[in-house]
């Protein structure tokens, strides 16, 4: 049994952690390590019974432990052309491994990139940018803050355009039913500029449990093109929350890409607090076999003269289950907001299944917001255009779902190619309604 | 080359083709023609091998193969083009790629090697020139925001470069000016020669003062009523189809 079924495992191993910690970590973050593991031990993990998690199965996660590595195992660093040019920071099991590293010495020398535990203990003022309470996966973020280890803090100071981007290689080695708690804190100062990766794959076949949470904190006029790729090996588990709070005329992008993971959820939750920012959140998932892929998309716009987008494009084949849930409230101070909400999506097999839900609550007057969603299938007549000129049905299908995808985007054009190679090898994959085999 | 014999197809329970028979040989050139509705486009769809049509009687040898029995994809590879009367526009993928794609893909079953990207784009801007499209064109989505003349040109820039041995054109002339319809007839006239076969649907003689057939075939009621050479076209044009079709029901 692991630590998310037995309350007597669960408090033993916490109190072993924290007083490894002691000595390190400030008093203040101590108290919210308690005060978290003590929320958890109250709620658990979620169940189908909570209206935000009911359309996912999480008892498969019950024996989910920290594992052990196989420290003999070779991690690699991915192979993609175009990531040769940027600077990598390797996160093993949820532990930055700082022998890993590629390019570092690359960064502007203001740029800090520590160990979040070491950074709270000098630094009083992270104590307002850690922690945010989040909608709907409260829980999760409990679990994470009361057990993570060591974290990662990277800092963006004023005025400073980091030429090169950021990857954060997440990777995992563990054995069966480890549960992985990577943390990061990025913090971008005024008028500062950042592209930044996160990548999250796993190099191994095992069935572990990611619970990542990434915090992220834009200075006044600062900007962050961020894209994530969750690409785990497909037995595992990934819940992921990305938090955003942003400043005065800020620029939020984001883009999103999952196909990886037996059950996976995701949630990205901004909070435009403040004048004139900006912010452009798109995503694209592909869900095959039996996979379960969950979105959340939660943005709050709090003061006048925002403006926000979402386009989410979801590919479900085999038995899969997608989920789109967007919300955007528009808040009574909020006025001159701009805020747009689409879910596009694509079922190709006849068992799959999509619910896509996008929500806008407005309390504001003189708004211009809409949402909208659509569920379609791929068109007879273009595949049998394609299937005339000799393009066999399953190229055909690959071409078409191809061209759907296409309007998902990654924010960096030097990435583009690279990405779309890695697409369309995503998509070969699929089996357009035909049956998977099992894994 | 192509057997059509007394085929009858019916679609949603309509039947459309009735006992239909056309022979075509290799080096020939036959132009259909007949009223609006009258079935033309369901025969070429059949002849590419569009889904969704019940066939009721007759078959079709191609090459002394059964076609009916042969995926869309495998016809294409065979030799078999139609350029369609409404080509599909297709968001998100690009048009050289996509043909690029097809081309190989013929390549491929005739045990021919692939040609790389570089190689294929100097063969398709040599095509190019044929249609008198520009290159602009190649990065663009299929068939997306092209103006009509720009569709079928496009269609005819397939073919020039899919290189088929029977070669269907499904009403390419229709809303084309004078000077596209030189394009598209000389991309035609490129590819005739005693090893291909071509069929022309289409509406109006117009077409035929470019491209010469040596039949001229009047579909009709489901089936050929008539069939003569080029001077048929000229007579249709100036009688109209109810001159056909009342001579047909006299014989009947
Ligand atoms: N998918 C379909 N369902 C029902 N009727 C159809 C379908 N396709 C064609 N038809 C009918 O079949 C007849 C022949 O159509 P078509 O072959 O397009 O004629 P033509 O090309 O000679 O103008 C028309 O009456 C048309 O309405
Ligand atoms: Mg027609």
């Amino acid at each position: 049994m692991g630590i998310l079924s037995s309350i007597k495992k669960r408090e033993e191993t916490f109190k072993e952690r924290l007083s490894l910690l002691e000595k390190k970590e400030p008093s203040w973050f101590l108290e919210q390590r308690r005060d978290a593991f003590k929320q958890f031990s109250k709620t658990g993990l979620p169940t189908r019974k909570d209206e935000e998690w009911k359309y996912l199965n999480l008892s498969p996660l019950s024996a989910a432990d920290f594992g052990e590595g196989k420290t003999t195992q070779k991690v690699t660093l991915p192979d993609w052309p175009s990531l040769a040019d940027t600077i990598i920071i390797t996160i093993v099991n949820g532990k930055w491994d700082a022998k890993l590293s590629h390019n570092l010495k690359e960064l502007p020398k203001e740029v800090v990139i520590s160990n979040l535990s070491d950074a709270m203990g000098s630094r009083i003022d992270l104590k307002k940018n850690i922690n945010h309470p989040v909608a709907d996966s409260n829980s999760l973020l409990f679990l994470n803050t009361a057990f993570f280890d060591c974290g990662l803090f990277l800092s963006i100071p004023d005025k400073t355009a980091v030429k090169k981007a950021i990857v954060l290689w997440h990777i995992v080695t563990h054995q069966e039913n480890s549960l992985v708690l990577p943390r990061s804190l990025i913090t971008l100062g005024k008028s500062s500029k950042l592209d930044l990766v996160e990548f999250f794959m796993g190099q191994t076949e095992a069935s572990y449990l990611t619970n990542n949470v990434t915090e992220i904190v834009l200075g006044e006029s600062s900007q962050l093109n961020h894209l994530r790729i969750q690409d785990e090996n497909k037995n595992s588990h990934h819940f992921s929350l990305t938090h955003v709070s942003q400043s005065y005329q800020s620029r939020y992008t984001s883009a999103s890409f999952s196909s990886g993971a037996h059950i996976s959820r995701q949630q990205c939750h901004v909070m435009m607090d403040a004048e004139k920012t900006q912010c452009n959140l798109s995503g694209l998932f592909i869900a095959g076999h039996n996979q379960q892929m969950d979105h959340h998309v939660r943005i709050d716009h709090l003061k006048p003269e925002g403006t926000s987008s979402t386009l989410f494009k979801g590919i479900v084949d085999g038995e899969a289950k997608g989920i789109f849930n967007g919300k955007v409230i528009v808040h009574p101070n909020a006025w001159h907001t701009d805020a747009w909400q689409k879910s596009n999506n694509l079922l190709l097999s006849p068992e799959a299944e999509i619910d896509p839900k996008p929500q806008l609550e407005i309390f504001a007057h003189d708004v211009k917001c809409s949402h909208g969603a659509t569920v379609g299938a791929l068109d007879p007549m273009a595949l049998f255009y394609l299937n005339s000129r000799g393009i066999s049905l399953q190229k055909a299908q690959e071409l078409l779902t191809y061209g759907f995808a296409h309007e998902f985007q990654v924010p960096f054009d030097w990435m583009k190619n690279n990405f779309e190679c890695f697409l369309t090898q995503k998509l070969t994959g699929l089996k357009f309604g035909g049956a998977y085999e099992e894994v | 080359m192509l057997e059509i014999k007394n085929l009858s197809v019916s679609v949603d329970n309509k039947q459309i083709l009735n006992g239909l028979n056309l022979s075509v040989k290799a080096g020939e050139v036959h132009a259909i023609m007949g009223p609006n509705g009258s079935g033309k486009s369901t025969l070429a769809h059949i002849l590419a091998g569009k889904p969704g049509y019940e066939i009721i009687g007759g078959e079709i040898i191609y090459q002394g193969k059964n076609l009916l029995a042969m995926e869309p994809e495998l016809r294409a590879c065979e030799g078999i083009f139609l350029a369609f009367q409404y080509p599909v526009e297709i968001s998100g993928v690009n048009n050289l790629y996509f043909l690029k794609e097809a081309y190989n893909a013929i390549r491929r079953h005739r045990a021919e090697k692939a040609l790389d990207a570089m190689d294929f784009l100097k063969l398709a801007k040599e095509k190019m020139k044929l249609v008198e499209l520009n290159e602009s064109f190649f990065n663009r989505n299929v068939n997306e925001g092209f103006s009509g003349g720009e569709k079928k040109r496009n269609e005819i820039f397939q073919m020039a470069i899919l290189d088929p041995t029977l070669a269907i054109l499904d009403e390419t002339d229709s809303g084309l000016d004078i000077d596209a319809l030189k394009t598209v007839a000389s991309g035609v006239n490129h590819l005739r020669n005693e090893k291909k076969a071509i069929i022309l649907v289409t509406h109006y003689q117009r077409l035929l003062d470019y491209i010469k057939p040596d039949f001229v075939h009047v579909l009709a009621q489901g089936k050929i009523i008539k069939s003569g050479d080029a001077t048929l076209a000229l007579r249709l044009e100036e009688e109209g189809y109810s001159w056909a079709l009342e001579k047909e029901n006299a014989r009947a």
